[in-house]
């Protein structure tokens, strides 16, 4: 029995280790950007911030002050990269931002009563890393996400050059903390521009 | 020997976690490819595989980036991009993610709604889909597709051309 738990720990270590290296070696930040390889996105540039087609209309008071926050916030997070505010019809990056939202699963595991105490005595022979498996049960949770999307166009050649984005789960319209949550989101993504 | 397993393990955890295309095509047999040598770019996206759908990735960056990578593969295979108009077939693909749960044990039903025996995890799986259609009859004379899943942080720049290389390495389709 020693033999089996040490073997068992010994495997149970390695395999967190195994999975520990998988998820440094695909590690990444909380926002993402995708943009135009080969484009000049660097400081110096004029800006300009614009309302974005994919944004509803009708908004209330309470969307219409985050989308101001979300606009100040990008541009004083541009300013402080080097870039220039401009008139929107002379500027040279033309920035806005719009909002989706999608439901997503959730998996939670965790550590349950071990199937063998279920089905008694396993047959000599059993593997044990398999019998191992049912000692767990995953949870699924579905959750609905809402993702902050930033685009920046090169105004001359009205092109989309940048796109950056941050997911998480989607808070209540009214909760208090959804401005600074917002406002964070906003700095977080723009922490990607330029790139490289 | 003990650590030699594991590092293999290990090495292999890190190749199959960040990068692995699931590719596949399919040809009408009863095209002759050799009689189609110009194309052109539809303006319209591919439908995409049951399951996916097509987000916010799908953009015109990544559209531009489709485009390029298609050109390099079919200048190199001897096909020249040309005007609508005189093109033999038309190029339209897509790009889409889908999300599982990947489980290590079979679903044996026992277990109740929402609830998985063994340990599961949630993935996103991304594909892209090429259809290659004849500018006359409108018909799909080819098409394929690459399947991987899509880890937080990839370079899309990278994955998504690697995508399409490996897409258009089953393109002409060999006679049988």
């Amino acid at each position: 029995m020693k033999a089996r738990t040490s073997r068992g720990l010994r495997t149970g270590l390695c395999a967190a280790l195994v999975a520990c290296s998988t998820l440094l070696g695909c590690a990444a930040p909380a926002a993402f950007s995708d943009w135009e390889r080969g484009a000049d996105l660097s400081p110096g540039k004029t800006f300009a911030v614009t309302e974005a087609a994919q944004l509803p209309e009708n908004l209330d008071e309470r969307q219409k002050a985050l989308v101001a926050l979300v606009n100040s916030t990008i541009e004083r997070e541009l300013t402080q990269k080097g870039y220039t505010k401009a008139p929107a019809s002379s500027a040279q990056l033309v920035v806005n931002f719009y909002v989706v939202r999608r439901m997503v699963e959730e998996v939670s595991v965790k550590a349950r009563e071990c199937y063998m105490s279920d089905r008694g005595e396993l047959p000599p022979g059993t593997n044990w890393d398999s019998a191992a498996i049912a000692c767990e049960e995953s949870l699924v949770s579905e959750y609905q996400e809402g993702t902050l999307i930033i685009d920046i166009y090169d105004a001359a050649k009205k092109e989309l050059v940048w796109h950056g984005w941050k997911s998480r789960k989607s808070l209540p319209s009214d909760a208090p903390e959804l401005p600074g949550v917002v406002e964070q989101s906003t700095v977080d993504i723009l922490s990607n521009f330029p790139p490289g | 020997m003990f650590a030699k397993r594991w590092a293999l393990v290990f090495l292999l955890a890190l190749l199959t976690g960040c990068r692995q295309f699931h590719v596949e095509s399919q040809a009408d047999p009863a095209v002759d490819f050799a009689n189609y040598r110009t194309y052109s770019f539809s303006t319209t996206a591919s439908d995409i595989p049951e399951g996916f759908s097509s987000g916010h990735l799908f953009n015109s960056i990544m559209q531009r980036r489709i485009r390029a990578e298609l050109y390099q593969e079919l200048t190199k295979k001897g096909f020249s991009q040309a005007a609508r108009s005189d093109a033999s077939f038309i190029i339209s693909f897509s790009t889409g993610s889908r999300q599982d749960v990947d489980t290590v044990r079979a679903d044996d039903g026992k277990a109740e709604p929402g609830v998985i025996e063994g340990s599961a995890t949630a993935v996103t799986r991304g594909a892209l889909v090429i259809h290659f259609i004849d500018a006359k009859t409108k018909q799909v004379l080819w098409q394929g597709w690459a399947e991987a899943v899509m880890k937080a942080g990839d370079d899309l720049d990278e994955k998504v051309r690697a995508a399409v290389r490996e897409v258009m390495q089953q393109f002409p389709p060999k006679a049988s």
